[in-house]
């Protein structure tokens, strides 16, 4: 498969400029280029390989539709587009038939499956990602898990995890700050 | 403000993890344009949370990517067609709301867009029917909507064939070689005014352009008078208004040395009462052929 950096000669404004222009090569280059990143995340959070597969596909129908409002002002491209699959792959957990899928096949143990899984598979390596980040405490995980890939408010991961909700807050702080530790 | 207090409020990095309100994104965005201190938190923080955020990447079966690619291309000719339908109702509502273009061959265009309308509609018909059946509900609406547009079109292009008609025959009625025109200036005493007269002296019907008078009050007319020798006989009343942008047809003229307009009761007189507006004697002789 291709690498982040197979086609790194077409810098980012290049490639913003080919997707907004709808072209099709700018999509392809795209596709190359994060398919990787945003089906990890993708699968972190539906967990089930195939539902995974649409939702990749999904997002790019979503940033195909709205790439007119990327504004380059307001953040890169990658995190960008990491929303949009972000956000479609949550709004896949809270639908009627994800979680009639998921009570039967048990998603929970798939959660455990997905994330051994998850070897040095990842080739992304343009923002110098060190091995590290897999270092971070259970309990940090857990926080950004519910946060950031659930979806869930403070109140609600709070609940989910029965702790106080100044605890909760103080995780997700420390989180981020372990995180940038280990980077 | 306390620069160190905000950063360690934990705000930022909930905005990174994008579990801040839009209310709460706008303030940080602000803030981290005036200071530097913030923006450089919120690099470090979103720097962290892609690294980890990387660190779950898997590539997809190879087989998505080409699914991927040919839903987006399947996107873009939905979108082609969309501009197509666009671009015939934008110029459908352009020549509703131009009237100058009056003059063209509108049954030619009308037929070559009903045409296209009638291309457009078949393919799209075809393409959702194929692609989504239950979408025909949706689709109906469409063509039923394109139908009403298309007789709306036609009734406006029947009133703009009877406009044309009309301006025609006045042409015919200008150019005519049998017409002697006379210009009807106002008389002293009377509001600033003139009309004009075409006399057609093969069948001596007389014609008047009445664009020129002031609108009359309520209950009043104006009145064509010719005079021949001695006697002021009536040529007939007429009216203003939208009519007054044509050529209005009135009586029959025998014989005229002069044209006059008076103002009288509604429907005219035998004898003229009211008040002289124009005046006009016919300067040259008719120019018979």
């Amino acid at each position: 498969m291709l690498s982040a950096n197979t086609n790194i000669s077409t810098n980012e404004e290049e490639l913003v400029r080919l997707l907004k222009s709808k072209d099709r090569k700018g999509f392809a280059l795209l596709y190359d280029r994060y398919s990787g990143a945003l089906y990890g995340v993708i699968l972190k959070i539906v967990k089930v390989e195939e539902v995974a597969q649409d939702v990749l596909q999904d997002s790019f129908v979503k940033i195909w539709k709205k790439i007119q409002s990327y504004d380059t002002t307001k953040g890169t491209l990658f995190t960008w587009i990491l929303n949009i699959a972000r956000n479609t792959a949550i709004d896949k957990t809270r639908s009627k038939a994800y979680k009639q899928q998921a009570s039967v096949l048990d998603i929970d143990k798939g959660a455990t499956v997905a994330a051994a899984s998850r070897g040095n598979k990842s080739k992304i390596d343009f923002i110098g990602v060190d091995k590290g980040v897999a270092q971070l405490k259970p309990e940090y995980q857990e926080a950004i898990d519910y946060i950031y890939f659930k979806g869930y408010t403070h109140s609600e991961a709070a609940e989910a995890l029965e702790l106080p909700l100044g605890t909760l807050k103080t995780r997700v702080r420390m989180a981020i700050q372990e995180l940038r530790k280990l980077t | 403000m306390d620069i160190q207090a905000y950063i360690s409020s934990g705000i930022i990095e909930n905005y990174v993890l994008g579990a801040t309100t839009p209310e709460e994104n706008a303030e940080i965005e602000r803030l981290a344009q005036e200071y530097p201190e913030i923006q450089q938190e919120i690099e470090a923080n979103k720097h962290a949370l892609l690294a980890y955020v990387l660190d779950f990447a898997e590539e997809p079966p190879a087989d998505i990517r080409d699914k991927v690619l040919s839903k987006l291309d399947q996107l873009a000719d939905e979108e082609e067609t969309d501009d197509d339908n666009f671009a015939i109702e934008k110029e459908i509502a352009d020549i509703q709301e131009a009237p100058s273009r009056q003059l063209f061959p509108f049954k030619t265009y009308m037929v070559a867009a009903s045409f296209v309308l009638l291309v457009a509609s078949f393919s799209a018909n075809v393409y959702f029917y194929s692609q989504w059946q239950q979408t025909k509900d949706n689709l109906n609406v469409a063509l039923l909507d394109k139908q009403m547009m298309a007789n709306t079109l036609k009734t406006k292009t029947t009133q703009q064939s009877q406009v044309l008609d009309q301006v025609k025959e006045e042409l015919a009625i200008l150019k005519s070689p049998a017409i002697a025109s006379v210009k009807l200036a106002s008389v002293d005493g009377a509001p600033p005014c003139s009309a004009k007269i075409y006399w057609d002296t093969k069948t001596k019907y007389v014609y008047i352009d009445a664009s020129k008078l002031p609108e009359p009050p309520k209950n009043k007319q104006y009145q064509l008078w010719y005079i021949d020798g001695k006697n002021t006989v009536d040529a007939g009343v007429f009216d203003m208004g939208k009519k007054s942008d044509h050529l209005q047809k009135l009586k029959l003229v025998p014989n005229a040395q002069a044209f006059a307009v008076t103002l009288e009761k509604m429907g005219g007189v035998p004898k003229s009462e009211g008040d002289l507006y124009a005046l006009g004697k016919m300067e040259n002789e008719t120019r018979e052929n």
